[in-house]
């Protein structure tokens, strides 16, 4: 045996006295840490708690990633002249309704920069509506290795007071050190007239208080719009189940459909597949795809439901329709799981939920959907005493075509076994065939 | 921060920690695939392979301890990958072993004794004897009792010593 391990104790002397190219090796790592991080950024999309959560998440920040930009040839005439406007328009690509402010002129191109050490911001434009406003961002990240988050966008008077933060925010990378984002901002009232500072921090992380801010002074220029609104009270009935339309408001930047689910429902409606408004040439207007697509109410079965904005297009009639919605048997739209013995206990019955892995305060949870099924699963967690735990971040990764993972990290707080995770979306649909006529 | 500490923050998810590790661990990971793959190019884009694939993995580490040994055996299961592949391309063998990592006459031999393991034991010596992991740490990380890893190590010792004095007997011919 000795004669043995001398000579692989040679054999080792031989390895080690190789040398090491030191440069290309830590860039070997450099190279695979940046491909592995833009993949699961790709994967990734953060959410982020704010204030209260209802059935419908109050406030989404949303990653997207467009590799190709598909606009009108109309579109893409209006946007030719406007400076910055290149930047952004991925950002609006999927959105008729910013488009068609766009083209009518309705866009107040800004283009003011503010940076700091490590990151460089422009506002580059905005489109207002009655009460809110979409800020149109491109983001350098000038550091070389680490992230660079921009979070917390607010608008402020010249005093340095918060009128308002953002209710969304929507993301482009356009690469490692370039992304866009469109700030979607409401204010209590009328737009402010007098001069602005719209700011953001840096962070080091998604979830993490930004250490720097930028700050960047505007004023709105744009003319005044007004929303039109329609008073419905309709009720309508899918699969039993009764939804009662009460209004539907067109502004500029997007359209507001207010709806209730009837209290006495066997079923817990969890939102609509295909809502959409459709003129009298047939033309759709469907929900938003990146930013905020509900939001939820005191009343927790009333939610306003978003539609992209037909406000710039003339139309003689107007007619809601709609067909399938996420919805399941009430009784059965939980889950409940014993994070000490990483175990589910019950869930919906057709057993949708697997592979419960606990590292530490983070949870993970497989769900299977179809192909193309990425909506998180809850956003209320309830302890064995009804005591309610406050996640921050959230995360949806893709395991396979038709499975996704769901990863929550639980506060550091004391909790009791199981938790309860009321379910806010599940694989499971009604299908009926709504049309309301409204103008 | 401790090599293990450095690891936990990793597998939270912190990408600088993640890095910090990767680079505590480079020189490991890159001899390692030099070795296999007896090629400075074909190691680097391993050690990339490597990063990625580790980055991507990092949360289901469940003994941070043994972040060092996970990252090898990651490493040497990409190489065997690579080489399999190779066999199906490379007819002619000999090619491999010529841009080895040295001309000493003892390294070769190792290196074609080891040829002769399975890639199971193989893994074991190279942990073993190019990585000085202990034993009782292979056996941890592998979830194997010690006594198997002991085991098998001996045997492949020994396989690896019958193939020494076959060779021995040959050049005294």
């Amino acid at each position: 045996m000795f004669e043995d391990e001398k000579n692989l104790e040679k054999w080792k002397e031989a390895i080690e006295k190789q040398e090491i190219p030191k440069a290309p090796l830590e860039n070997a790592i450099l190279q695979g840490f940046e491909r592995a991080r833009h993949k699961q950024a790709k994967q990734r999309r953060w959410f982020r708690k704010r204030g209260v959560w209802t059935v419908v998440a109050a406030a989404i920040l949303v990653f997207t990633f467009i590799t190709s930009i598909r606009v009108s040839p109309a579109f893409a005439n209006a946007i030719a002249s406007i400076p910055g406007m290149s930047a952004i328009v991925n950002l609006i690509q999927d959105n008729k309704g910013l488009q068609l402010a766009i083209e009518n002129e309705h866009y107040q191109a800004i283009g003011v920069s503010g940076e700091t050490d490590d990151a460089k911001v422009t506002l580059e434009g905005i489109i207002t509506d009655e009460t809110s406003l979409v800020a149109f961002v491109t983001e350098e990240n000038k550091t070389r290795s680490s992230n660079r988050y921009f979070t917390n966008f607010r608008i402020l008077d010249k005093t340095g007071h918060e009128l308002s933060n953002a209710l969304s925010v929507t993301w482009n990378m356009s690469d490692d050190r370039n992304s866009t984002a469109a700030v979607e901002v409401d204010f209590d009232g009328k737009l402010p007239e007098e001069e602005l500072i719209f700011e953001t921090s840096i962070s080091d992380a998604p979830d993490e208080e930004g250490k720097e801010t930028i700050q960047i002074p505007f004023q709105i220029e744009l003319k005044p719009v007004k929303k039109e609104q329609y008073i419905i009270n309709e009720t309508v009935e899918v699969q039993g189940q009764k939804i009662h339309v009460r209004s539907i408001t067109i502004g500029a930047i997007k359209t507001a459909i207010e709806i209730e689910f009837d209290e006495g429902n066997s079923m817990e409606i969890f939102g609509f597949e295909d809502l959409r408004l459709e003129d009298e040439k047939g033309e759709i207007w469907t929900s938003i795809q990146n930013g905020v697509t509900a939001r939820g109410t005191d009343n927790p079965n009333v939610n306003t439901y978003y539609l992209q904005s037909n406000y710039f297009k003339e139309s003689e009639r107007l007619t809601l329709k709609f067909n399938k919605l996420m919805a399941m048997d009430r009784e059965d739209a939980f889950l409940i799981i014993d994070t000490e013995k990483a175990e589910i206990i019950r869930q919906p019955k057709d057993q949708r939920f697997s592979n419960l892995a606990v590292y530490g305060p983070y949870i993970e949870i497989e769900l299977r959907g179809e192909p193309g099924y990425h909506h998180g699963a809850f956003s209320t967690i309830m302890d064995a005493n009804g005591k309610e735990l406050h996640t921050m971040t959230g995360k949806i990764s893709i395991v396979e075509d038709d499975q996704i993972s769901l990863g929550f990290d639980l506060p550091d707080e004391e909790y009791t076994n199981p938790l309860r995770l009321p379910l806010t979306a599940y694989p499971s649909y009604i299908n009926g065939n709504v049309s309301i006529p409204i103008k | 921060m401790t090599e293990i500490e450095l690891a936990n923050q990793a597998i939270r998810g912190d990408d600088d920690a993640f890095l910090q590790l990767m680079l505590l661990h480079q020189k490991a990971l890159y001899r390692t695939a030099l070795a296999y793959l007896k090629n400075e190019e074909e190691a680097l884009e391993a050690v990339q392979e490597v990063t990625f694939r580790a980055y991507e993995k990092m949360k289901t580490l469940r003994m941070p301890e043994y972040a060092k040994t996970w990252l090898i055996r990651i490493m040497m299961n990409y190489c065997h990958d690579v080489l399999q592949k190779k066999k199906r391309f490379v007819v002619d063998e000999d090619v491999v072993h010529v841009k080895g990592i040295s001309d000493d006459f003892t390294y070769l031999e190792v290196e074609e004794a080891l040829s002769h393991l399975s890639e199971k034991d193989r893994q074991l010596v190279y942990m073993k004897y190019l990585h000085d992991i202990k034993i009782k740490d292979i056996a941890n990380m592998t979830s194997t009792p010690e006594g198997t890893v002991k085991t098998r190590l001996y045997k492949a010792i020994k396989l690896l010593r019958a193939f020494f004095e076959e060779r021995g007997e040959g050049r005294r011919v």
